[in-house]
């Protein structure tokens, strides 16, 4: 999450476009959007692996925050609260249409290129292997600790558990994740 | 330190990059731990960097949401059922008609309502709490394509209005009380009228009563459940709600065991 700004700037003028927002200000959450969409597609692209899906699911979640919106605290952490939405939007998906998680869409085409980049886009791919195999509530949970940069109270309240379930999902994605990407050294036992 | 705990410390970091002094102690004398360590704060690092495909709706999204956000819309009968019969589309294709067909839905559904709010300029914005559900149902019967589909399209929607009426009652505030009537107005829709033209158009062979069977049990259950919740909620405003789900489940089962038994 780099920025250019101080913090304390962006967080004032969140609040700016939330409060406008609750008053009916659509241009305002037009803002929000513009400044969270990129953000929550791509999480719930990791979870729905599917561009579409994921497309689908974001419109919903500004729409429902939007429909919802009066409802936040302003003291609240506004990115914490509408991945919440997004997440019950994703759970809903998959218990309503009881499929099973779809087939990932394909990522977009290597090109021909130096050896380095090459190198690189293999190791990219590797762990883009690695984490679709982790379930979905440790990729959820580790990618918003290590996408969003929440804590893993505020995951605990976008994904609706305990602190410690939390860091325990964390805890076992990072372990898997791990064991999955480190190669096995001979001798090694399977 | 032992290395299981050193490990344990690590992962369950916040910040893996930020290890406090003991682990560093540890990290500064075993090889092994040190690679691990390194490992980890490499593939975080890592991880934002994963190509996803683009989004490329969100301009479309945003230029759409300006003009037309779903305020009070005209009563929900007034929603043309449009129903598109079309071959398979490519994946691409039919994610941008999705998203057109629904905002033109929206926009269809918002014109009067627009035009109301501009003759009450002082009058808040006030959402329709369907709208959500309608897009919805509107985005996913693009995509279903056998009658049995869009029924259970219907139904599976349905069920969520139900779902979120069920939270809401649950969680007894009054300032939920207009939401949750709404919801239960446009579940009564979706159960009725919505359903009935889908199973009518069920084909006439041996899966069609296993189709109303399935359908028809899933409303009892409905009828079953909410006759329960509303019973003990009666003196408050989420009574009515709930009734008027179960009562339009029950008449719905009812009349899908008919078509079933003709």
């Amino acid at each position: 999450m780099a920025t250019s700004q101080p913090i304390d700037d962006v967080r004032t003028e969140e609040h700016a476009l939330i409060r406008r927002a609750q008053q009916g200000d659509r241009a305002a959450f037009a803002g929000l959007v513009e400044q969270y969409w990129d953000r929550l597609y791509r999480w719930l692209y990791h979870l729905a692996r599917n561009q579409h899906t994921a497309e689908d699911l974001t419109q919903e979640t500004f729409l429902k925050a939007f429909a919802n919106l009066t409802r936040f605290r302003a003291e609240s952490n506004f990115a914490g609260w509408l991945f919440r939405i997004g997440h019950n939007n994703f759970a809903n998906h998959y218990r309503g249409s009881r499929t099973r998680e779809p087939l990932p869409d394909d990522l977009p085409s290597p090109h021909e290129g130096p050896v380095e980049e090459v190198l690189l886009r293999e190791t990219q791919q590797g762990l883009a292997d690695a984490l679709v195999k982790l379930p979905a509530d440790f990729r959820a949970a580790l990618l918003l600790r290590v996408e969003e940069g929440l804590s893993f109270r505020e995951i605990a309240k976008v994904l609706n558990l305990t602190e410690e379930t939390a860091r325990w999902r964390v805890f076992k994605a990072r372990q898997k994740l791990l064991a999955l990407l480190t190669p096995r050294r001979e001798g090694d036992q399977s | 330190m032992k290395c299981a705990t050193m490990e344990s410390r690590l992962f369950t970091a916040e910040r893996p990059d930020r290890v406090d002094a003991d682990v560093q102690r540890h990290l500064a004398e075993c090889s092994a731990c040190r690679a691990t360590h390194e490992r980890l704060v490499e593939i975080e690092r890592a991880i934002p960097q994963l190509a996803v495909p683009p989004s490329t709706l969100r301009a479309a999204f945003v230029a759409q949401f300006i003009q037309h956000t779903p305020a009070e819309l005209p009563a929900a009968e007034t929603v043309p059922v449009v129903r598109l019969m079309r071959p398979t589309p490519s994946v691409k294709e039919r994610g941008l008609r999705k998203l057109a067909f629904a905002f033109a839905l929206a926009a269809s559904l918002v014109g009067i309502a627009i035009g109301l709010w501009v003759l009450n300029p002082g009058k808040p914005v006030k959402v329709d709490h369907a709208s959500v559900y309608r897009i919805h149902l509107a985005s996913r019967q693009n995509s279903a394509l056998t009658p049995r589909d869009r029924a259970e399209t219907v139904l599976g929607v349905a069920d969520e209005v139900r779902d979120e009426v069920r939270k809401l009652a649950q969680a007894a505030k009054d300032a939920d009380g207009e939401k949750m009537a709404e919801l239960a107005k446009y579940y009564r829709q979706l159960v009725g009228e919505e359903l009935r033209q889908h199973v009518r158009d069920l084909p006439a062979d041996a899966n069609r009563k296993l189709v109303l069977s399935a359908l028809e049990e899933r409303l009892r259950q409905t009828e079953s459940e909410f006759t329960l919740l509303a019973a003990p909620k009666r003196a408050t405003k989420a009574a009515e709600p709930l009734q008027i789900i179960a009562l339009a489940a029950r008449e719905s089962s009812a009349e899908l065991h008919a078509l079933a038994t003709e």
